[in-house]
């Protein structure tokens, strides 16, 4: 580990941080692990997704409310808060609202209170301070700040790739024309690259005997290599789809601001997401998915020496977040999903690497300490058979979740389909979409995000 | 008790109302106060989708036409209570209406417009620009030339609102059918017989058209012609904030507004001269474009610069029914017995509706002449006895 | 008091979810705007499948028979400065060759 080379200020207390890590990571580092308090029933948050997309570590950071710890790199003298949102009336009232919340009305559905005029006055008066998360900025992050830096046009190009995983680099490869690659990862190859290639550095290589992941470990770089090498194509590396716009348009973000592109073509190959489950507390910090696991331990690199970690589900995500634990130095626990698979390269690298090993769990409840994770209570699914493991940190692997907001944005017809994670385009075979939207843009829909999982992908790459 | 599009429509009915937005729903509750049986509501998709839940739940009485303010001045009160009567929140707040201009040649019929309000009791003021900083700490007033500003004007939850009269209408007996689509209308020698759905047929001797933007196609089915046009406009939310704005935020000048609704967000919009408009709903292009995000953006850091460092959420578009004179056409046609119409509101429907909905229902249920509904009938266009608002803005 | 939440950004429980459906509100376009679910800061992120699988066991329903409700641009919250920084857009798509409307001034 590089020497700590960057000091922030949590909450008037200085941290000393390593260069590059994001802010949420940073404070991991140092035990600080809830970021933030739910804004109705005050539940303690952390990092969840560590990709920009819950409100589990939304800090208020050099007097800029809502910035996304996880997202936001460490600065020198960077401020970080956090905000106590729903503790308008005080933390034990919050407390009350949540042993009592089933008493009351859902959302904004409120029959109470509404007349007299002058009660319902009163009211509205009194709930409003409850709204909201962030205090506005303060006048220093605004009044004189530099503007960002101008967007940049990247113009129109023959085919958009958007996703740098397995699918989006064999789209790649298989285009012709001008070709922009929009990844949000850094190094090539997609969100597992990083994490392959950490496990594969691990003490006593976790990856020896996983031999499919080794093998997906291979395809990655060769097919990195060949888009790198290919003259056709650009790639936009750690940049972001935030928007798109019909037909053609995709609104992109990197470390310098934002950028338009648009395409005669475009490939939404963006992967899934990590899909948790609905179990009991599951949003204490220290629950978190694969892909969450793949950014905090890849790019992030927090420490994990000697944590205990549960690592449940099943498929290949979870022998490689497994992999990927141990080789940071973590204690795994493997918790088997009852419909996993047998696997016997898995079972026996769990055997080789000293993982202990639960057999046909459910995950039934998050347990937690001081408002982090403390151990996970599983049962077979019907409330029977209960176990529990302690842990800090439980990476659940369960069916990822396709990355649908894109493509519904450029105008794909989507279905919910439960079998294949979630929304996925309608009609789509063996995880591709091919067509034309009503827009007359000329879309694919491709791997993950077309309802195929890594282990279809890895039948893919296996020869 | 759940409108769900389940099972066929009604094989008779006392009066169809087409459409589920605040208006249809408010007049099917009005006309069930008022005794009527067997109402049904038709709504192509769900309570609210049309132009009410697109709106920004803006509510104001500061107007340039005496009948505007009174109309709205009437709904105002209306809304103090809505709550109370229809038996859930609807969010309304008062938090006031600062209307600024960066034009000086507005002044004049801004002083006016102050004059004419306050004759109608309407409490509003003329602000100078320095003054618009008691309202709206860190508004940038160095552009403003003036502003105008009401307390009681305020802004509301339009899909409570919509839900809280379908559900009184509900308790009353109407019946509500979303995701259902009128396809014919049905009439003979002067008189509306029946509609047809793709439900099934209703044989009614009323029909409402509160149809929105599609109103004057409606209109056309039965041989009524519309002087609307439709207009297509966008609106955003911001990320969610402790409290910090009380009012709407209106510039007369370019045509920005924004408020931050019970939620915390900021919802704002602003109108875009290139927007295309339309008169065939086949034509409605609702799809968001990054056009109007980065237009939104552009005017509201300048005119709130805090806003610098928000953050904005997302972003749809609806459609304004609008009229040559900006004010909505209420009422039935000579000729043609059995059809009335509440439509034409021209991107004010919803802090007008329920003022209009009562008086309509009033007028239709006893027959009895009614001022103000009379006075915004089709006919004054014939007769060519209009006058346009001059405070529209979006 | 343990929960299980189904939409995190709002926090609303499963149960919630559950009163609000047996309250009249049986479609997600209704469900969304009164529990909040879909309209936080995740944007439906975390909660819209699972929100629409809750709706579709509820009603005793195929899932692929519950509607997507719309998913509004953008992805990402995008600050308005950053936003302010973009190159003016042309209106895109079928507005491109669209009549042009010769009075914008109405609104709200």
């Amino acid at each position: 580990m590089a020497d700590p080379a960057v000091t922030i200020l949590f909450e008037g207390q200085p941290l000393a941080c390593r260069p590059g890590q994001s802010v949420a990571a940073a404070l991991w580092d140092h035990g600080v692990k809830v970021l933030s308090h739910s804004p109705k029933y005050g539940r303690p948050r952390g990092a969840s997704c560590a990709r920009g997309h819950c409100m589990g570590c939304l800090m208020r950071i050099d007097g800029v409310p809502n910035v996304r710890a996880c997202n936001a790199p460490v600065r020198e003298g960077q401020r970080v808060e956090r905000q106590d949102a729903g503790a308008v009336y005080g933390r034990p009232m919050q407390a009350a609202l949540a042993n009592t919340g089933h008493l009351l009305p859902v959302g904004f559905y409120y029959k109470w209170f509404t007349k007299p005029t002058a009660v319902a006055k009163l009211f509205m008066r009194a709930i409003r301070p409850v709204a909201g998360i962030g205090r506005l900025p303060d006048e220093a992050a605004w009044r004189g700040a530099p503007p960002p830096p101008r967007s940049r046009d990247l113009g129109r190009w023959d085919t958009v790739v958007v996703g740098g995983g397995a699918a989006g680099l064999a789209a790649v490869l298989a285009g012709e024309g001008r070709t922009l690659l929009i990844d949000d990862s850094r190094l090539g190859g997609g969100q597992r690259r990083e994490a392959l290639d950490l496990a594969a550095a691990g003490e006593g290589d976790p990856l020896a005997g996983l031999h499919r992941l080794r093998r997906l470990r291979a395809v990655l770089h060769e097919r990195d290599a060949l888009v790198a090498a290919a003259p056709h194509v650009t790639r936009a590396a750690a940049t972001t789809v935030v928007g798109c716009y019909q037909p053609d348009m995709l609104l992109v973000r990197d470390a310098t601001g934002l950028a338009v592109a648009r395409a005669d073509r475009i490939v939404w190959a963006a992967g899934a997401l990590d899909q948790l489950g609905l179990f009991d507390d599951h949003d204490l910090p220290g629950v978190m998915g694969p892909r969450a696991l793949y950014r905090l331990a890849g790019r992030d690199g927090i420490d994990l020496r000697g944590r205990s970690a549960v690592v449940w589900g099943h498929g290949p995500d979870q022998w490689l977040s497994a992999a990927l634990l141990h080789a940071r130095g973590a204690q795994v626990v493997l918790a088997l999903d009852p419909t996993a698979a047998p696997d016997d390269d898995a079972l026996a690298t769990a055997g080789r690497l000293g993982w202990r090993l639960l057999h046909g769990v459910r995950p039934a409840a998050a347990l937690g300490r001081a408002g982090s994770l403390a151990a996970l209570r599983f049962d077979d699914g019907q409330g029977g058979a209960r176990r529990e493991a302690a842990c800090e940190l439980a990476v659940m692997c369960g069916r990822g979740k396709p990355v649908y907001d894109g493509a519904y944005q450029l105008g794909a017809d989507l279905v919910l389909d439960p079998l294949r994670g979630g929304y996925v385009p309608r009609g789509a075979v063996a995880g591709r979409w091919d067509g034309d939207t009503p827009a007359g843009l000329r879309l694919t829909i491709a791997g993950e995000s077309a309802g195929a999982t890594l282990a279809d992908l890895l039948q893919e790459v296996t020869p | 008790m759940i409108p769900l599009p389940e099972g066929p429509v009604p094989a008779t009915a006392d009066a169809v109302i087409v459409g589920g937005g605040i208006n249809g729903l408010a007049i099917a509750y009005e006309l069930a106060r008022r005794g009527m049986k067997h109402l049904v509501v038709l709504e192509r998709d769900y309570l609210g989708s049309g132009s009410t839940g697109r709106c920004g739940g803006g509510i104001r009485q500061q107007w340039t036409t005496e009948e505007n303010i009174r109309l709205a001045q009437e709904s105002v009160a209306a809304f103090e209570h809505l709550a109370g009567e229809l038996g859930l929140q609807t969010f309304f707040r008062q938090g006031g209406y600062l209307m600024v201009t960066e034009d000086e040649s507005q002044l004049e019929s801004m002083r006016k417009a102050v004059a004419l309000q306050n004759s109608c009791q309407v409490p509003s003021r003329f602000l100078e620009p320095r003054e618009c900083l008691d309202i709206v700490p860190q508004l940038d007033v160095s552009r403003l030339k003036g502003a105008t500003f009401c307390q009681k004007d305020g802004t509301a939850y339009p899909f409570s609102v919509v839900w809280g009269y379908a559900k009184a209408a509900t308790r009353r007996g109407v019946r509500i059918f979303i995701r259902t689509r009128l396809l014919e209308v049905k009439h003979d020698g002067g008189r509306i017989t029946g509609v047809v759905t793709d439900r099934g047929e209703i044989a009614t001797p009323l029909l409402i058209n509160c149809a929105g933007p599609w109103s004057r196609s409606l209109a056309a089915m039965v041989g009524v012609q519309l002087p609307n046009r439709q207009e297509r406009h966008e609106i955003m939310v911001s990320e969610s904030c402790k409290p910090f704005l009380d009012p709407m935020v209106i510039s007369i000048s370019n045509g920005i507004y924004f408020s931050q609704s019970m939620r915390g967000e900021i919802v704002g919009g602003i109108g875009d001269p290139d927007e295309p408009h339309w008169d065939r709903p086949v034509q409605f292009d609702t799809r968001s474009q990054l056009r109007f995000a980065v237009r939104f953006a552009r005017a509201l850091t300048d005119y709130w610069p805090p806003a610098r460092k928000l953050r904005l959420m997302r972003q749809w578009a609806g459609m304004y029914d609008v009229t040559p004179d900006h004010r909505p056409i209420l009422g039935g046609v000579p000729g043609l017995e059995g059809y009335q119409m509440a439509c034409g509101y021209s991107g004010h429907g919803f802090m007008l509706a329920p003022m209009a909905a009562s008086r309509l229902a009033k007028r239709i249920t006893t027959g009895e002449p009614d001022g103000i509904i009379d006075s915004l009938s089709l006919a004054r266009f014939a007769r060519g006895d209009i006058e346009a608002d001059a405070f529209v803005v979006g | 008091m343990s929960k299980r939440i189904l939409c995190r950004c709002e926090d609303v429980t499963i149960e919630e979810f559950g009163k609000a459906y047996r309250d009249g509100f049986a479609e997600m376009e209704a469900l969304k705007r009164f529990t909040g679910v879909g309209t936080g800061f995740c944007q439906g992120k975390g909660c819209l499948c699972e929100s629409a699988l809750e709706l579709a066991r509820l009603r005793g329903i195929d899932p692929s028979q519950v509607p997507l409700t719309n998913i509004r641009p953008p992805i990402e919250p995008l600050t308005f400065e950053e936003l302010a920084s973009l190159d003016l857009p042309p209106l895109v798509g079928e507005m491109e060759a669209a009549p042009r409307g010769d009075d914008p001034e109405v609104g709200p």
